[in-house]
């Protein structure tokens, strides 16, 4: 009986020579590094540029539920933040699945620009609306590969967890930015993995002081790469907290929101 | 770059670049693509070198680019690999060290894509589930659920006298 690693090994066994310029890949090297300075030199203006074509997005999504009419690049693939342009272009597809959902009464809030689009790490939408009676809130977040940890920003999760669903026993951090976060303790959290090879994580989270219980269920939807789609929702009537949603709608949101963000 | 550091490099491409292709190769079943993106990986691994602080972690930086990588180049559709959807019944009995290959790697080619990268990391680069879970960026139980599905495709796949492979996907890395 052959272990797999036997498999692996008679598949590889005639390897071909590699045949590899090291010089070649070095001045290779040099050049993506050259553009790499370059981009993140002239990064900052195309942030700008793309925040400003991303709210004429917003404004016109907004308007009409529908597809905003900003000239479309070819579709990102997956959720690589590739280009401000590309970012662009995928958040407003967000925004517009998001006010879609919302209803009438949706309105987007944009607390400031740098919290609308950072083309490294992630972008974050916030809209909200009426819904019986309710204020109702979704927060959504996408995470480039890699921007995971980016949810411990969020108090959702620390850099030793493999899911979501863990329970981060942890204490109070106080980020670089000075930021203090705490860490929540989630409970009913549930995984289930998606045709593409994602997994959609539901829950409901309660924070440790125990001061503002959650009671609308959360989503993220984790893809292969390490690329995420967190969606939080937050209800109030009256002064309580109340459900937003069901928790199969706020997935079903979270799965609709990474297919806008695909395109 | 500074001239150690590129001195470092070259030694880098040099012990392991053959490795890289490998497992490249076992993750995308050409040989040509995964000289490809072993490539492409090296490249980013330059660009990045400075930022990688722990010289010992730099194979796992350049392991994981190289998956990534893969995954990237099967997003853009740029696909050589055929899977087929049987495996082939003739065997060439006219060279023994072939004639299990074409077999073995249809069978592979037949297990899927988010599967396979975990019968590879797990089995052929004998990372830990934990560790192969952190690489792509997955939960522990996701990565045990993908390496027994992946058997079962595989086993399912490969012809009776060598179907019964021994691993159990549950089972922990010695080295974990």
């Amino acid at each position: 009986m052959p272990s797999t690693h036997a498999i692996f090994e008679r598949l590889v066994a005639d390897k071909p020579a590699l045949r590899l310029d090291t010089a070649d890949l070095v001045a290779r090297g040099e050049r993506a590094a050259k553009a790499r300075r370059r981009a993140q030199a002239t990064g900052a203006v195309s942030a700008l540029a793309a925040g400003g074509l991303a709210l004429a997005a917003i404004a016109n999504a907004a308007g009409n539920h529908a597809t905003p009419t900003t000239a479309t690049p070819a579709a990102p693939p997956g959720f690589a933040f590739t280009s401000a342009e590309q970012i662009m272009t995928a958040d407003a597809r967000v925004v517009a699945a998001m006010l879609k959902r919302a209803g009438p009464s949706g309105k987007v809030t944009l607390s400031s620009p740098s919290a609308i689009t950072n083309e490294t790490k992630r972008t974050i939408h916030e809209v909200s609306y009426r819904l019986n009676g309710a204020d109702v809130t979704l927060l959504e977040n996408v995470s480039a590969p890699g921007g995971n940890p980016e949810l411990m920003t969020t108090g959702l999760a620390t850099g030793s967890q493999t899911s979501p669903c863990d329970v981060p026993h942890h204490p109070q951090t106080t980020q670089k930015d000075g930021a203090v976060v705490s860490y929540a303790w989630f409970v009913d959290c549930a995984g289930t993995s998606l045709p593409d090879g994602a997994v959609l994580w539901t829950m409901r989270v309660q924070w440790p002081d125990g001061t503002a219980p959650q009671a609308s269920p959360e989503a993220i939807v984790e893809a292969a790469d390490g690329s995420s789609v967190f969606v939080q929702t937050s209800s109030t009537a009256n002064g309580a907290a109340t459900p937003a949603m069901t928790r199969a709608e706020v997935g079903d949101l979270a799965v609709s929101l990474a297919q806008a963000w695909r395109g | 770059m500074r001239a150690t550091e590129r001195a470092q490099f070259e030694a880098f491409v040099a012990a392991r670049s053959d490795a890289l292709w490998r497992t490249a190769y076992l993750l995308c079943g050409d040989w040509h693509q995964a000289q490809d993106v072993v490539q492409t990986a090296l490249i980013k691994l330059y660009v990045a070198w400075h930022r990688v602080e722990q010289r010992e972690g730099m194979e796992a930086y350049a392991r994981q680019i190289v998956v990534r990588c893969v995954i990237d180049e099967r997003r853009r559709g740029w696909r050589r690999e055929q899977p087929t959807e049987a495996v082939p019944d003739a065997i060439g009995h006219d060279d023994p060290n072939n004639e299990n290959r074409d077999v073995l790697l249809a069978a592979l080619s037949g297990v899927p894509r988010d599967q396979r990268a975990v019968l590879v990391l797990r089995y052929w680069e004998d990372l830990s589930i934990a560790e192969t879970a952190h690489l792509l960026g997955i939960s522990a139980g996701t990565v045990k659920s993908r390496a027994f599905r992946g058997l079962t495709t595989l086993r399912d796949r490969l012809p009776a006298a060598l179907s019964q492979l021994t691993d159990d996907p549950t089972e922990e890395s010695t080295d974990a």
